[in-house]
């Protein structure tokens, strides 16, 4: 009997909800805005954090630079062939990139080279080649360009070719060949991509010379192995792993995520106090309500179901409608205003995208600290009333 | 169903200092389908009577036995099942919740029973019937005057059949056609042979022929 | 004193600059003594004779034909193929870029201008005072001819290998793509006889779109080192396992583990199956007792057709009786002590030094004792 769900207490429920409209609409109100706040901090956090993970996980595994003076330099192409002769090294390749100034619009490009016959170091270079033909048969040079950057020459009116300004001060024209998106679109939306030959005359950087080179290591167990055997070989080196990598970005990210967390702790110190608030004390009518009960023969248990019943309701109505309005909010319209807080790099950057991952840790984690910490503020306080004789709350 | 009190104190204490006593040492037995009206002024204990009789509260000292149970020594919820079961209480302030409709409020003593749809709504529309308050069955409480008020408390007191009918002051907020009208009322519910405890300082309910006995409390005492 | 430390700086700086300035590339139009469009490039490895004329070396066989080389690391290749007298070599004088007698040449050894196609430089010049000029700005070592050629021969086996690695994991990828994009794929390769015609052909006779030198040198390298063999140095890729594998001696899906993955294949009505371990242990516990860990289809070594397993550094899949296998090393698999398995040996003998493993053994020598040794 007692196993069964109770249908007049829940409509009960329902009913006391319906009755107290205002305080309803309050709570209702409040809980989902900060369910709402909970959520959006977690999912652009999570979804920033995914977007920076598989940048960087599409980076190379080891990335050798030259420093002289503490500054990075240009490394000689030459030590391509030494870092080749160690084991475990699966492939090295010299790489040509560089900032490109646009003075007109203020952004930075990032400018890089490729070889389209070598083994392309990141997937994303890889889909690039394959989808433009980087045949140097023309003899005019061209470039493939991310989104931002197409969107930036095109507001310069540069539509189908730009004026590179080289280190002696003659333009160096270069076509435009296409436009590429990639799935992770923090890194990849000030990008240029061009052929070797064409950037090495953009900057002046000389065939013998290299920005840095990238080290493949097919069994990443090898990786600090081989990171410190190249640091044994090039003792003028900086040598970069992705792991390093990782920490440098999550740095960053973490400092920005500060921002963030002082937000979190707001809202959740709000939350408290409005649960403070009304655990403190119940309304004098409140009080009444549950002595009538208990004296017409309900027991405490049955008023603190009916309590629980709807304080359930009320929350949980909340918490879904807060995160049914997050989903909307981050995914559909790509959180204005809260994510500004993330993105404050460069114009271009502003304009990626928030992949979407169902979060079910972050739901679930938001669930826990709102809505059961609501029902126990509603349950404790009536329990409070209710244990005490009913004769004295109705007199 | 037997009442029987024995020696029944109740003290309030106010605060450490400041005690009001209640009740001092009565002792009363009230038979099986009895019905008795306890007569005093205000203050003189016969709203506390009713209050222990209903375990509402509990005495100071002293034992409250109904039908050979010790009513007095329940813990909590034992005695609201005892309430549920055996008690229909009429309070003098009705204690309705009056933003409810008529029939929620006398649906509230069965909730906690779970009952099945077609018991419900056949127990409220025979009480509403019979307390003749059903044409307004959808009005909230707090719309209706002192009289149907009252004769909705009636009702939510009889909706589980109780064997102890325990009326508070009930003719306080009446005026004198209405009091007349509950007066009959509790004529009809001594022929369902309930046992009735009315307290009370109307004189109306004094000298009536269906009442079996009149009880004078003065000072928390048996007079 | 801050005049004597800028004379210093001066004095580094200009010869720091003189290393880089020496280039193996001709000044003027090098001398090539080869007939034919296949005189640009060295008959032995294919590499362009200008960009490294300054190392050039050249010979006359016996039936008279001239030869010319990258470097003397080719002519010692070309000498064990054929007879050519030390007298008729003729090398380059770094200083003037004339062909001059090899045996009456001052060599300079290990200099800090790099060596071509090996690890250590050897420059040739006709006058002592030059070659004591260059040991002034660039260090190294003079010696004679006859030295010199010891030196080459001594060090052809590391120098190959050197060069063998760079290829595989760079030059023979690349000039496969090259050569599928760029080149007519019909060509017959019997044809040519040596690489340097192979390389004219590409060239001259339209058999490629127009290529960058570097680019044609790959190609040709593929063509000539792995295609005209039939492949047979490609990577034959990953171990495949599908994700309800387990490994039939300790349990575990193989799946989680793709870097320690090892197969034995064996038939069953003519279909090929195979048992999936993950790590060489295991596969070993296997091996030398099927009847224990399988069906009754593999119950003894015969009933096997095909052991694979996974290289550690390159992380393809390997024949397993071919490899060489680390023990003891401080790398663990899932199962704890592993055989650690490279096709190389000479990768073998690295990862036995870098990880502190024990010894080296091929697959023939490893026995059921080592193997359960490693559980203790």
């Amino acid at each position: 009997m007692s196993s069964k769900i109770n249908i007049y207490l829940i409509k009960y429920a329902i009913n006391s909800i319906l009755r107290q409209k205002y305080k309803t609409f309050f709570i209702v109100t409040i809980f989902t805005f900060l369910v709402f706040l909970l959520t959006s901090i977690f999912f652009i956090t999570n979804s920033i954090r995914y977007e920076l993970d598989s940048t960087v996980d599409a980076l190379p595994q080891i990335i050798v630079q030259k420093i002289k003076a503490g500054r990075h330099y240009d490394i000689d192409v030459d030590k391509v062939d030494e870092i080749l002769e160690l084991s475990g090294v699966s492939d090295a390749v010299a790489r040509v990139w560089g900032y490109y100034y646009f003075e007109n619009a203020g952004v930075n490009f990032s400018v890089v080279g490729i070889d389209k016959y070598e083994n392309q170091y990141k997937n994303s270079l890889q889909s690039i080649v394959n989808k433009f033909d980087f045949e140097e048969s023309s003899d005019e040079p061209f470039m493939v360009v991310g989104q931002g950057v197409k969107e930036v020459m095109n507001s310069s009116y540069f539509k189908e070719y730009f004026n590179f300004i080289k280190p002696d001060g003659t333009l160096k024209k270069v076509n435009i060949r296409g436009v590429f998106d990639s799935d992770t679109q923090l890194e990849s939306n000030d990008m240029i991509v061009m052929s070797n030959e064409t950037i090495r005359e953009i900057f002046d950087i000389d065939e013998t010379k290299a920005t840095d080179i990238v080290v493949k290591v097919a069994n990443p167990q090898e990786v600090s192995m081989v990171a410190s055997k190249i640091k044994l070989m090039l003792p003028d080196s900086r040598i970069i792993t992705t792991q390093d990598l990782k920490i440098s970005y999550q740095n960053i990210f973490d400092y920005k995520s500060g921002v963030f967390l002082a937000l979190f702790i707001v809202s959740l110190f709000t939350f408290f106090i409005i649960i403070y608030d009304k655990s403190s004390g119940l309304s004098s009518e409140e009080k009444r309500e549950i002595g009538i009960l208990k004296a017409i023969g309900w027991r405490v248990d049955d008023v603190l179901k009916e309590k629980f019943y709807e304080s359930f309701i009320i929350s949980f109505f909340s918490y879904m409608l807060g995160s049914t309005l997050t989903f909307a909010y981050v995914y559909i319209f790509q959180a204005p205003v809260l994510r500004e807080i993330f993105v404050g790099y460069s114009q271009l950057k502003t304009t990626f995208e928030l992949p979407f991952i169902f979060d079910l840790q972050t739901l679930f984690l938001v669930f826990f600290i709102s809505v059961p910490v609501y029902v126990a503020a509603t349950i404790i306080p009536s329990w409070k009333v209710a244990t005490l004789e009913a004769d004295e709350v109705i007199r | 169903m037997m009442i029987e009190l024995k020696n029944l104190t109740k003290i309030y204490e106010l605060n450490t200092n400041d005690k009001v006593i209640a009740l001092k040492d009565i002792s009363l037995s009230i038979n099986e389908g009895e019905i008795v009206v306890l007569k005093g002024s205000s203050g003189s204990g016969k709203s506390t009577i009713l209050s222990l009789i209903a375990a509402l509260s509990k005495p100071t000292s002293g034992e409250v036995i109904v039908d050979a149970k010790q009513i007095s020594k329940l813990p909590d919820s034992f005695a609201s099942v005892y309430r549920r079961d055996n008690i229909g209480f009429v309070f003098q302030k009705y204690n309705l919740l009056t933003n409810l409709s008529v029939e929620d409020n006398i649906l509230l003593p069965l909730i906690p029973l779970n009952p099945s749809q077609l018991e419900v709504d056949a127990k409220i529309d025979e009480v509403m019937k019979k307390f003749e308050i059903i044409h307004k069955k959808d009005t909230l409480v707090r719309n209706l005057s002192g009289g149907e008020q009252q004769r909705v408390a009636i009702a939510r007191a009889n909706v589980n059949d109780p064997k102890i009918i325990i009326a508070d002051e009930p003719t306080a907020n009446l005026d004198e056609k209405l009091s007349l009208n509950f007066i009959e009322i509790l004529r009809e519910l001594k022929s369902l042979n309930k046992t009735i405890i009315i307290a009370t300082h109307d004189p109306l309910f004094f000298g009536l022929d269906f009442i079996d006995r009149e009880i004078q409390i003065d000072n928390g005492k048996i007079a | 004193m801050s005049k004597k430390i800028f004379v210093l700086l001066f004095i580094l700086v200009s010869a720091s600059v003189s290393v880089y300035a020496f280039t193996k590339t001709a000044s003027s139009e090098p001398v090539l003594v080869q007939s034919g469009e296949e005189k640009h490039w060295c008959p032995v490895c294919g590499m362009n004779l200008k960009m490294f004329y300054k190392t050039n070396h050249t010979s006359k066989t016996e039936d008279a034909k001239h030869r010319q080389y990258c470097s003397i690391r080719c002519l010692v290749v070309d000498m064990k193929k054929q007879n050519i007298p030390t007298e008729s070599v003729e090398v380059v004088d770094a200083k003037t870029e004339k062909l001059i007698p090899a045996h009456k040449a001052f060599y300079v050894v290990g200099s800090k201008v790099k060596g071509t196609m090996s690890k250590v430089s050897k420059l040739a010049f006709a006058s002592k005072e030059d070659a004591l000029e260059f040991i002034k700005k660039h260090q190294g070592k003079l010696v004679d001819f006859t030295t010199v050629l010891k030196l080459a021969q001594d060090s052809l086996v590391f120098d190959t290998s050197m060069i063998a690695k760079k290829k595989k994991k760079k030059i023979y990828p690349m000039g496969k793509k090259i050569f599928y994009k760029m080149c007519d794929t019909h060509i017959n390769l019997a044809e040519y006889k040596e690489i340097n015609e192979l390389k004219s052909a590409l060239k001259n006779d339209n058999l490629c779109r127009p290529l960058k030198e570097k680019q044609l040198q790959a190609t040709a390298l593929y063509l000539w080192e792995v295609k005209r063999l039939g492949d047979l140095g490609d990577i034959t890729g990953k171990i495949s396992v599908q994700k309800d594998e387990k490994c039939p001696v300790c349990g575990m899906f193989t799946y989680k583990y793709p870097k320690w993955v090892a197969q034995i294949f064996y038939e069953d009505a003519g279909e090929q199956k195979h048992y999936s371990f993950d790590g060489v242990k295991d596969l070993m516990k296997f091996y030398f007792n099927p009847k224990e860990w399988s069906n009754d289809k593999v119950t003894t070594k015969k009933d096997i057709s095909k052991i694979l397993v996974t290289d550690y550094y390159s992380q393809v899949a390997i024949d397993a009786t071919k490899a060489y296998y680390v023990v003891g090393s401080d790398i663990y698999g899932p199962m704890g002590d592993e055989l650690i398995p490279f096709i190389d040996e000479e990768d073998a003998k690295t990862f036995y030094m870098d990880h502190k493993g024990t010894k080296v053994i091929k697959f023939k020598d490893i026995t059921p004792e080592e193997i359960y040794k490693l559980d203790e």
